[in-house]
């Protein structure tokens, strides 16, 4: 079960629409390292996780995730605010525009709409929780990235933000991974997937 | 990080609460590995308390954040949503 908050995890508070840095940002929304791939891949991940504490971390993480996709959209909803034809055209937001108007949807930066084909739920505790450590660094490269490319501050602080929350995810992984290792064979990490192979030492 | 001097006095309280839950937030996800640590525990339990009185000032004021309980009038869909801007919210 999951209630909604009506409030943003952060504020976002964009003066100056800019459809340029719209369509650089929707990959946040819906591109390989986005945040709706990065909720979905801890909100199915956990389910299958054996170790309580693990599932807690999938849980609060991909709810928190869920927070920032709403983030995402709040800055790609500010940013197309009141544009006219020329702004479309000359940003190079028409491409976006043609489909989907000034509309949320989840696609990458370079068009591919969203895919659960971008994570994996290997159901294996180590597979799953190494893909979780990369994840969180791959997107916190894409807020770098976006950082190189955009100037005003009203995006970059919420920007930052995101970017930060990507640190604390992976040092909260990092944890995890060290629990899950000790309750697995120290000599042996591989000899069983815990999450599967359950009456096997 | 609070900034107090900036946005309308439903934006300061909104910043407030929001700092309070973040605060909280993180602790839960600490305790998520750490269940024994007391120095967490209490830290979880300070701003928790902190986030409720915020939360019920913006609430008695701005409408509910939540599923309201025991509503005299259906204010949930009043006031901006999120993404939003105050100037920009109609009825």
């Amino acid at each position: 079960m999951w209630q909604y908050e009506k409030r943003l995890q952060y504020p976002v508070k964009i003066k100056t629409p800019n459809p340029k840095y719209a369509q650089i940002i929707v990959s946040q929304l819906g591109g390989p390292d986005g945040e709706i791939g990065a909720s979905l891949r801890y909100l199915t991940q956990r389910v299958a996780m054996p170790y309580p504490k693990i599932v807690g971390m999938l849980t609060d993480v991909g709810t928190e995730e869920l927070a920032h996709f709403e983030m995402i959209s709040a800055i790609l909803y500010q940013l197309t605010r009141n544009l006219k034809k020329d702004e479309i055209v000359k940003s190079g937001f028409d491409t976006y525009f043609v489909d989907h108007t000034t509309g949320i949807y989840p696609v990458a930066a370079s068009g591919f709409p969203y895919s659960a084909s971008q994570f994996q739920s290997k159901g294996d505790v180590l597979a799953d929780l190494n893909e979780d450590l990369a994840a969180e660094q791959k997107a916190r490269v894409t807020y770098d990235n976006i950082l190189r490319l955009v100037d005003d501050p009203d995006v970059c602080d919420a920007i930052k933000f995101l970017r930060a929350r990507e640190i604390v995810h992976y040092q909260r992984f990092a944890d995890a991974l060290r629990i899950a290792q000790e309750n697995m064979n120290s000599k042996n990490f591989y000899g069983y997937n815990p999450a599967f192979d359950k009456g096997k030492k | 990080m609070i900034s107090h001097n900036r946005g309308t006095t439903r934006e300061r309280l909104l910043k407030e609460l929001s700092t309070y839950a973040f605060s909280a937030y993180e602790a839960l996800l600490y305790l998520d590995a750490y269940p024994n640590s007391r120095e967490a525990l209490n830290f979880y339990n300070k701003y928790r308390r902190l986030e409720a009185k915020a939360r019920a000032e913006y609430e008695s004021k701005y409408g509910p954040l939540t599923m309201p309980y025991d509503s005299t009038e259906w204010n949930w869909t009043k006031g901006p949503w999120p993404w939003q801007l105050e100037e920009e919210v109609g009825s």
